[in-house]
């Protein structure tokens, strides 16, 4: 039987509406009836700290076990616990960007739970950083992906004010948001949040709203996050649809060992505009919220449940903002090789909806046919994690996931729009290390249902199969090949399937040195929304297009990674992406009409830089990232629309004692274009400019009560700086903040 | 350390003194006046009613040309439309500085958004039956650009 009659044969399978609900449900009882009678047995661990000579905790470094598929990365304070571990003989190797690599033998019993302790590391080049899962599915050096791959830790997150994950985004060099829009290397311009061109993973698992396949921000529990990797190429090699220009990948935090209390208050104020045509108010607007997260460890089990308020009265008129966030994480050690994760969120969410400003001399209020105008949205998002390890050299992760989304709003006369979704994706992935070949394999399979009053009820269901190795040639040279096979099906549009090969090099010449070169095709099918939205805006009709097809990409990248010494590391990245079928909502001027449609064809060529300094003995971090990108249309011989052709984001950060000083600044170039149509809709839309951003932050760091406690104050824009966060939309005006947190 | 820090502080204030602050509001030019009405159609005729300055005369679309910056409504598109059945309307339309050949009041007559338009009543200080223009000097509001609407005398149809 072939490849694509198998995952056919999956989609007939399925094909009723409710089959996959049904196959998730019981997959989970299967695995839990499967794993109940070895449930109580002990997994071993090995726990410890890794520091330097001086003492000070060495978070990001890497904590493998050689020769096998098991590892995990220190946390901000050092500390590191990998589990379970199948009982055995280890060579444990821990790594960290400018130190010697240290190895030490670890013999392990059943239920064995190991304290190595301090593991002090000395100071010199060598390769290595932070462990990744992104690139490759599995845990690996991000010195050895062949793609660009940054990370933001959990400390990084948390030295700035945030509740939404993009707000921690827009600091990752080379990405940029539209709106809530994200951008990678200028891949997408801005859409309305419809079928977004990168794509949201949360702990290697798709957080996309199954209507309209956007990335949805508000559903992403900030408050969990262990960090954040950007993988910047095409990922649909390993991640199918949506990959083309990007993958964003949310890993969760750990339950901690130990119970854990943490509670967080914030409140800010929002300056009055610049010029006093815009104030629209004559109170200060504020904001403020609070956080409450508890872990509760047990010997086989730990809970962790977290909750979110947050009250913004909005900067602009009509752009309120009141959110509830629930998340909790259930982890259960069922047996040395058996690990079950539940991780569940919940966003209740009613806002103002401002649009697009009134014009430029409004800029900060909506027009006023859309004063009152409110959207309120409930998501729900189940994800269920069963990792078996085989042995020490292969392991079996079946992860199941379900996403619901509602929301409804007053926009349209009458009862407003509503819609509904539900998205369930199952997968099963394999991995195995065998001499010099690390070998990933998987299945997946999806089905989604959107409803809302502007498209009807409509499905969507797919199915994947994937297969990548790692080759290991030898200590200089690794080589990374795979393919994806996605076959896909949306109600009548008719059954679909695309290849998607990928192909990475990276060679180390010396050491500190690593020279990568990848390539890999991406495509996204249509959403729903994008095929069979039938609507009137403005008194034009928005059409269906059920002949739209699936847009495709091809990446390529070479890149150079440099350690400078124990100080620095640079990093340099050039890129051609080429896209093709790129869906745009165009209107007709003959008919009156607004429909999704296969326009244009692309080319993006770029480069990226970035550097970053550890000065001052670590105390002084300078940080600083230039992306260069030329986005053309290649149909129109011109630009692409809402691409900024230079992004620099820089970043200082400074410890004294207990304090901590640092600022960011960043600067976006203007669009070079804009689409013309959207002048039917926003005054002044060809109303653009450069930005330039500061924000500053200053952190005293406490104990209160022997808790660890942080004061932190915090002015967000502070040059006062008018800009647009997407079109006909001012940014955030400068703003204070004042936080108090403690616990864990 | 102490002497270090405020002089980071004292360069980033004098720093954030000398920065400009990005988009700023344009100094308002436009025109404004009286729109009355006379013999008012059956509503079913009455899909759309606006206030449209054009840069040219004779224009050639009304939606055309506002799609391609050419043009400028009363009220905003995103906006409902002229009152219907009233006597008169004052209005303001802010445009850009600029001379005007065409300012007309433009009924929706049909429901193709693109074709089914006719001109209802136009600014015209003279004798002849072709529109005066109007000239918006930067920063000031031209005043009195008033306009009669007889829905039973139309003025000449360019569209």
């Amino acid at each position: 039987m072939r490849l694509a009659s198998v995952v056919r044969w999956g989609l007939s399978w399925k094909r009723g509406s409710t089959g996959l609900r049904t196959a998730c449900l019981m997959g989970l009882v299967v695995t839990l009836l499967a794993t109940s009678a070895v449930a109580g047995a002990q997994g071993a661990t090995i726990r410890g700290q890794v520091v330097d000579t001086d003492g000070l905790p060495l978070p990001g470094a890497s904590i493998v076990l050689q020769g096998t598929v098991l590892g995990t990365s220190a946390d901000e304070d050092g500390y590191f616990l990998l589990k379970p571990v199948p009982p055995g003989r280890y060579r444990l190797r821990v790594l960290l960007l400018g130190y010697y690599p240290l190895e030490m033998d670890v013999r392990l019993r059943a239920g064995q739970r190991l304290d190595v302790g301090r593991i002090v590391l000395r100071a010199s080049p060598l390769p290595g950083e932070a462990i990744v899962v992104t690139a490759s599915k599995y845990e690996q050096n991000i010195q050895e992906v062949p793609t660009t791959l940054v990370t933001m830790d959990r400390a990084q997150i948390f030295s700035r004010h945030l509740v939404r994950l993009d707000q921690a985004l827009r600091y990752i060099p080379g990405v940029y948001l539209n709106g809530s829009q994200i951008n990678i290397r200028g891949s997408s311009g801005y859409s309305l949040g419809v079928g977004s061109r990168v794509l949201l993973l949360v702990d290697g698992m798709p957080l996309m709203t199954g209507d309209t396949r956007e990335v949805n921000f508000d559903a992403v529990p900030v408050q969990m996050v262990k960090r954040v990797e950007v993988f910047k190429g095409a990922g649909s090699a390993l991640y199918g649809s949506s990959a083309l220009g990007g993958v964003i990948n949310v890993i969760t935090r750990n339950i901690p060992e130990k119970n854990q209390l943490y509670v967080r208050t914030y409140g800010g104020l929002y300056s009055h505009p610049y010029y006093r045509q815009w104030r629209w108010s004559d109170r200060r607007r504020s904001f403020n919220g609070q956080q409450a997260l508890v872990a509760l460890a047990g010997r086989s089990r730990g809970i962790m449940v977290s909750a979110l308020r947050h009250l913004d009265n909005g900067y602009k008129q009509n752009g309120w903002r009141r959110t509830w966030r629930f998340t909790g994480k259930f982890s259960w050690e069922l047996s040395p090789f058996q690990q079950l994760n539940l991780f569940a969120t919940h966003l209740i969410q009613k806002r103002g909806n401002f649009l697009y400003w009134r014009d430029l001399n409004h800029a900060l209020q909506p027009p006023p046919a859309q004063l009152d105008d409110w959207v309120k949205s409930r998501r729900s998002y189940l994800q269920t994690q069963y990792r078996y390890i085989l042995a020490s050299d292969r392991f079996l992760v079946l992860r199941l996931v379900w996403f619901h989304n509602f929301f409804q709003d007053n926009v349209a006369t009458g009862s407003g729009n509503r819609s509904s979704s539900d998205h369930y994706e199952g997968e099963l992935q394999y991995a195995t290390q065998r001499g010099k070949h690390y070998l990933t394999a998987g299945a997946s399979t999806y089905f989604s249902r959107g409803q809302a009053n502007i498209f009807g009820s409509h499905d969507s269901r797919g199915g994947a199969l994937y297969i990548q190795d790692e080759l290991r040639w030898n200590h200089r040279f690794i080589l990374n090949l795979g393919a994806r096979l996605d076959i896909f099906d949306i109600d009548s549009v008719g059954n679909r399937q695309r290849l998607n090969p990928k192909l990475g090099v990276v060679y180390s010449p010396a050491v500190g040195t690593a020279l990568r070169a990848s390539g890999g095709s991406g495509f996204r099918a249509p959403s729903i929304a994008e095929i069979f939205t039938s609507t009137s805006v403005s008194g034009l009709q928005v059409r269906p297009n059920p002949r739209l097809q699936p847009e495709r990409s091809l990446s390529t990248e070479l890149g150079w990674n440099q350690q400078l010494g124990r100080q620095g590391l640079l990093d340099l990245a050039l890129f051609y992406n080429r896209f093709w079928n790129l869906i745009e909502g165009r209107v007709d001027p003959a008919s009156g009409v607004i429909q999704f449609q296969n326009v244009t064809r692309a080319r993006i060529v770029g480069l990226e830089t970035s550097l970053i300094l550890h000065l001052l003995r670590q105390r002084l971090t300078l940080q600083s990232g230039y992306t260069y990108v030329d986005a053309r249309d290649l149909d129109a011989d011109d630009f692409l629309f809402f691409r900024p052709r230079h992004l620099w984001y820089s970043s200082g950060r400074l410890q004294l004692g207990p304090v901590t000083l640092s600022a960011d600044y960043r600067f976006i170039s203007k669009y070079d274009r804009i689409d013309p149509s959207l002048r039917v809709l926003v005054p002044d839309v060809d109303v653009r400019n450069n930005a330039h951003v500061v924000d500053a932050r200053l952190h005293w760091h406490f104990r209160l009560f022997g808790e660890k406690s942080r004061i932190s104050l915090e002015v967000n824009n502070l040059l006062q700086y008018h800009y647009l966060d997407r079109v006909g939309s001012l940014a955030p005006l400068r703003h204070v903040v004042l936080t108090f947190e403690t616990g864990g | 350390m102490r002497q270090w820090l405020t002089t980071t502080v004292l360069f980033l204030f004098l720093v954030s003194l000398g920065c400009d602050h990005g988009l700023a509001p344009r100094p308002v030019s436009g025109i404004q006046g009286t729109i009355t009405f006379q013999h008012w159609p059956l509503a079913d005729s009455l899909y759309d009613l606006r206030l449209v300055v054009f840069r040219t005369f004779p224009p050639t679309n009304v939606v055309l040309e506002v799609l391609s910056g050419q043009a400028f409504v009363f009220p905003p598109i995103d906006s409902t439309h002229l009152p219907y059945f009233v006597d008169r309307v004052d209005y303001f339309l802010e445009l850009p500085p600029g001379r005007y050949a065409y300012v007309v009041v433009a009924q929706q007559y049909g429901p193709n958004v693109f074709t089914d338009w006719r001109a209802v009543g136009q600014y015209d200080v003279d004798t002849d039956s072709l529109p005066s223009p109007v000239v918006v000097p930067e920063g000031e509001v031209v005043p009195s650009v008033d306009i009669q609407v007889d829905f039973d005398h139309l003025p000449i149809q360019p569209f």
